[in-house]
C-alpha cells in the first residue's frame, strides 16, 4: 500500500494511533489526500514548503525574537498535510465540547454566587479557598445571559485505541484561532484541487460569529454600539492574532494607554475626543486588566475598569475571574459538575487526574514516575511540566521536591500517546504526534464550534510537547463530511 | 478614531516620504560622483549632514568616502535616520495600526522591511552593485504610494496620513533648499550655472519639469521660484502646504472645537505667507531668512496639530 517514494519508509509509531494509517492501509477518510499526494515528487512537496513559508513571512504572521537588540522574525512552523477528520468524529467532538461548556459556566456562575456544588460537598471548599485564580474581587457580579466563558480553546488529544480525551480547557485567552483560519488560506494556495475534491466544511465565518456574541452583549440598547479588541500591544507574541481578528471583525484594536474610565464608564480616546465602549474583546490577563485591583505595578491595563464591569457599563469577554475553571486540579472535577449541573455522563472523557495534594495518589504517582507527566496548576503553554519518560534523574528529584513543597499546585497525569499524522519533513513523511485544539463560541443563541480548530503538532522526533513556546508547529484541519 | 492611530499613521507616512526622499538623493549623488564636475566635491559632506543624526565631527570624518557615507545612510545603528532604522519604525508604526492600513499596503510595508533586513542586499553594495540597490528601494517605495494611493479607502486615517507625507515633503525641501543656496551665498541676483542646481532639482525630481518650465538663464532666481511657489512641482512648498491644507480641513471638519479653530488660523498664516508672496518679496527679506521663517511656522504648526489630536499617552 505504502509503495511512493514519499511515503516509502513511512513507519507508524508503535502504541500511537495514526491518522492516516492503520496497520495495514489508509484510513479512508486519508485515501483522496494520500492519493493527490502520491503523485507528487519530494522535490515539489519541497517547493511547496518553502512557498507556505514565504506567504507567511509576506503576510508578516510573525513573532518576533530579540537578539543583540535587533529583532529577528520568525514563522510559526507550518506542516503542509492537513489533518483529517470524519464527519462522525466531529459530531461527537462537539457534543462533548457543548456539553462541558454548558457545565463550565454554570460552574462559574455558580462559584461566584451561590456555591451550591460546594455546599452539596462536589467540589471541596479548600480547593477553590487554595486555587490562586479565585477571584474573590468579581465575587457577585452579574454578567450578560450568565456566560462567563465566550470563547474557549479545548484541548483534545487521541489515545492509542482512538479515543479523544480532553486534555485541558483554556478559558481565559486562548489563542491560534487566525492560524486554523490562516493555515486553511495557505491550503487553498498550495493544494487547491486536494482541497476543492475533499468536501471540506467551511472555517472562515469564525470572526463574523463572534462578532455577533460580543455585539450581543453590549449593555446599551443602542443600534450601533462599540465593541473593541484589547491588546497588549505590538510586542506579545500573538500580536498578529489580534491585528487579524480586528480586521476581519471591523472593529478598534486598541491598547490600554487608548481607554479611561470615568465614572465607571470606560471611554477610548479618539480624534474627536472621548468615546464610550460598550464592549472589549480582550486579550490580556485579568491580574493585567485593572491596577486599582489586580497588580499594581500594570502598565498594560485601564484603572478603575473592574468598577464599570461591577455597574454593568461594559462587558468584558472573556469575564474576569475564568482561571478558577481551567485550573488544572478543578480540572478533575470536571465530570462530576456536568453529572451535578446537567445530569448527564461525560461524552468526552478527561484524561485521568491525580490531585498531590492527596497523599495517597502522591505516593501512587511517586512509585510510577517514569509513566506520568507532572504539571504546575496554574501554568501553560508547556512551562512548568515534567515528563517522566525522557527527563533525567536530577529533574525528577527537583521535581519531587517542588511537588513535596506545595502539593496543591501540582496534578500528575499518566502519559498518554498522543496520535500522530505524517508530517513533510527532511523531504519525507515522517509520523509526528499532534493534538486538537478546537474553538467553541458561547453566546445568548447557544454554543457554536467552528468545525476544525488548530492541530498542533509536536515536530521534534518523539516529542509529545505540542505547544510553539517548545518548538511546536501547526496544520491545517479538515472536517469532511 | 483612536489619537494613538492618527499618530501612527501620520508617522507612518513621515518615516517612508523621509525614506525615499534619502534613496533619491543617495541615488542622485551616487550618479553624479561618477563624473568629475566642480560641484560634487561638498554634496555627500552635506547629505550626511542633512540626514544623519550622528554627531558632527563623525560626520566630517566619514564624509571623504562616498561608500561609506552609503553604508552609514543605509545601515548605521548610530544614525536614526539610517534608512532600515527609519523602515523598522515605519513597520512598527504600520503593525500598531495594521486594522486600519489595508492588507496590500501592510505587505508593502513589511515587505520593504525584509528586503532592507535582508544579508543579500547588503552584501550586492558591498559588490559594487549600489545603483541596482538604490534602484530596488526606490521602485520599493514607489509601489507603496501607488498602494496606498490606489488601495486605502478615503477616510479620518488617510487624512492623517496623507497630512504626514506633506508635512515631511516640505520640511524636507526646504531643508534642501537652504542647504544649496547657502552653497549659492543666498544670491538671487546672480546666477550659478544649471549644473550646480542639478543635484537640488534631481534630488527633488524636479530637473525635467525645470528644463521645460525656465528658459531664462536667471538659474538662482529660478530655481527658488520652482521651489517655492511653483504649484505645478509636487515638491514645492506651495504645492505641499496646499495639500496640508486641504486634509486640515476634511480633518477639522469632524473634528471642530475652540482648539480646531486657532489651529486653522496658525494655518492660514504660514498659507498666506507663501500664497500671498513673490520673488521679490523672497529677494527683499533674503531667501535665508524667509525659508529659515516658513519652517519654523511649520514646525510650530506641527506642534499644535500634535498636541490637538495625538496627545493619548
Amino acid at each position: 500500500m505504502l509503495d511512493s517514494t514519499v511515503f516509502s519508509d513511512y513507519k507508524c509509531i508503535p502504541g500511537s494511533w495514526d491518522e492516516m494509517c492503520t496497520g495495514n492501509g489508509i484510513r479512508s477518510q486519508y485515501e483522496q489526500v494520500f492519493r493527490a499526494l502520491n503523485g507528487l515528487s519530494a522535490s515539489t512537496l519541497s517547493a511547496k514548503d518553502k512557498e507556505a513559508g514565504a506567504l507567511f513571512l509576506q503576510q508578516g504572521i510573525t513573532f518576533t525574537v530579540y537578539s543583540d537588540n535587533e529583532g529577528i522574525e520568525r514563522i510559526f512552523p507550518f506542516d503542509l498535510i492537513p489533518r483529517i477528520i470524519t464527519g462522525t468524529e466531529w459530531a461527537h467532538i462537539e457534543a462533548g465540547i457543548v456539553q462541558r461548556l454548558k457545565a463550565l459556566n454554570l460552574f462559574l456562575k455558580d462559584i461566584y454566587s451561590e456555591q451550591q456544588i460546594i455546599k452539596d460537598g462536589i467540589v471541596p471548599a479548600d480547593l477553590i479557598a487554595s486555587c490562586p485564580q479565585y477571584t474573590r474581587e468579581v465575587f457577585g457580579i452579574k454578567v450578560p445571559y450568565d456566560i462567563f466563558v465566550h470563547i474557549s480553546g479545548i484541548d483534545l488529544i487521541r489515545g492509542a485505541d482512538g479515543t479523544f480525551y480532553v486534555l485541558e480547557d483554556n478559558l481565559r485567552t486562548p489563542s491560534g484561532v487566525s492560524y486554523m483560519l490562516e493555515n486553511r488560506e495557505v491550503t487553498k494556495r498550495l493544494f487547491p484541487e486536494m482541497l476543492s475534491n475533499s468536501d471540506v466544511r467551511m472555517v472562515n465565518n469564525y470572526p463574523l460569529e463572534l462578532y455577533n456574541i460580543l455585539v450581543s452583549l453590549a449593555p446599551r440598547q443602542i443600534a450601533h454600539p462599540t465593541v473593541v479588541l484589547m491588546t497588549p500591544g505590538v510586542f506579545n507574541s500573538a500580536y498578529y492574532e489580534h491585528t487579524f481578528l480586528a480586521r476581519t471583525m471591523g472593529i478598534p484594536l486598541v491598547e490600554g494607554r487608548d481607554l479611561m474610565v470615568d465614572n465607571h464608564k470606560v471611554y477610548m480616546k479618539t480624534t474627536m475626543g472621548l468615546q464610550q465602549v460598550d464592549v472589549i474583546y480582550r486579550r490580556i490577563d485579568d491580574d493585567f486588566m485593572d491596577p486599582l485591583v489586580f497588580r499594581p505595578d500594570s502598565a498594560l491595563g485601564i484603572p478603575g475598569i473592574l468598577s464599570a464591569y461591577r455597574k454593568g457599563n461594559v462587558a468584558l469577554v472573556n469575564a474576569f475571574g475564568n482561571g478558577v475553571a481551567d485550573d488544572k486540579a478543578v480540572y478533575a472535577y470536571v465530570p462530576a459538575m456536568i453529572k451535578y449541573y446537567l445530569n448527564e455522563e461525560q461524552i468526552l472523557p478527561n484524561v485521568p487526574t491525580y490531585q498531590l495534594a492527596d497523599p495517597d495518589a502522591r505516593k501512587h504517582v511517586f512509585e510510577n514516575i517514569r509513566s506520568m507527566v507532572i504539571k504546575r496548576t496554574n501554568q501553560s503553554g508547556g512551562y512548568g511540566m515534567l515528563m517522566g519518560n525522557s527527563a533525567s534523574d536530577e529533574d525528577i528529584a527537583g521535581f519531587i521536591k517542588a511537588v513535596e513543597a506545595d502539593p496543591r499546585n501540582f496534578i500528575a497525569q499518566p502519559i498518554i500517546n498522543l496520535s500522530t499524522v505524517p508530517c513533510f519533513l527532511n523531504n519525507r513523511f515522517e509520523p509526528r504526534h499532534v493534538d486538537l485544539r478546537p474553538f467553541a463560541l458561547c453566546g445568548p443563541g447557544g454554543i457554536r464550534i467552528v468545525p476544525g480548530g488548530l492541530t498542533r503538532v509536536a515536530l521534534r522526533e518523539g516529542s509529545l510537547v505540542v505547544n510553539s513556546s517548545q518548538g511546536g508547529g501547526s496544520k491545517d484541519t479538515w472536517v469532511i463530511n | 478614531m483612536l489619537s494613538r492611530l492618527a499618530d501612527s499613521l501620520y508617522w507612518l507616512n513621515r518615516y517612508l516620504e523621509r525614506t525615499d526622499a534619502l534613496v533619491r538623493s543617495l541615488h542622485v549623488n551616487y550618479a553624479l560622483s561618477l563624473d568629475r564636475g566642480e560641484y560634487h566635491t561638498q554634496s555627500w559632506r552635506q547629505l550626511a549632514l542633512m540626514f544623519s543624526t550622528a554627531d558632527r565631527s563623525s560626520i566630517e570624518q566619514l564624509a571623504n568616502d562616498p561608500q561609506e557615507v552609503v553604508q552609514h545612510l543605509i545601515y548605521d545603528s548610530a544614525n536614526d535616520n539610517a534608512i532600515r532604522a527609519m523602515v523598522t519604525k515605519a513597520r512598527e508604526n504600520a503593525r500598531g495600526a495594521q486594522d486600519h492600513i489595508t492588507k496590500e499596503v501592510w505587505e508593502r510595508v513589511n515587505h520593504l522591511y525584509h528586503l532592507i533586513n535582508n544579508p543579500l542586499l547588503r552584501q550586492r553594495m558591498r559588490r559594487n552593485d549600489t545603483m541596482a540597490v538604490l534602484d530596488e528601494l526606490g521602485k520599493e517605495l514607489i509601489m507603496y504610494n501607488g498602494m496606498t494611493d490606489n488601495t486605502m479607502p478615503r477616510n479620518m486615517g488617510w487624512n492623517f496620513m496623507t497630512l504626514g507625507k506633506f508635512t515631511e515633503r516640505c520640511l524636507i525641501t526646504l531643508e534642501f533648499a537652504d542647504q544649496h543656496f547657502e552653497g549659492a551665498g543666498y544670491d538671487l541676483t546672480h546666477s550659478l550655472d544649471v549644473l550646480y542646481w542639478r543635484n537640488l532639482l534631481l534630488s527633488l525630481s524636479g530637473y525635467e519639469l525645470h528644463l521645460k518650465t525656465y528658459r531664462s538663464s536667471q538659474y538662482n532666481q529660478n530655481v527658488a521660484d520652482q521651489i517655492i511657489f511653483n504649484k505645478q512641482f509636487t515638491r514645492s512648498t506651495g504645492y505641499c502646504v496646499d495639500r496640508i491644507g486641504f486634509y486640515l480641513q476634511k480633518i477639522i471638519h469632524v473634528n471642530r472645537s475652540e482648539e480646531t479653530t486657532s489651529l486653522l488660523k496658525l494655518y492660514g498664516r504660514l498659507y498666506s505667507k507663501i500664497e500671498y508672496a513673490d520673488i521679490d518679496i523672497v529677494r527683499e527679506k533674503g531667501i535665508h531668512a524667509y525659508l529659515r521663517e516658513i519652517k519654523n511656522d511649520l514646525l510650530h504648526f506641527n506642534n499644535q496639530l500634535s498636541q490637538l489630536f495625538f496627545s493619548y499617552a
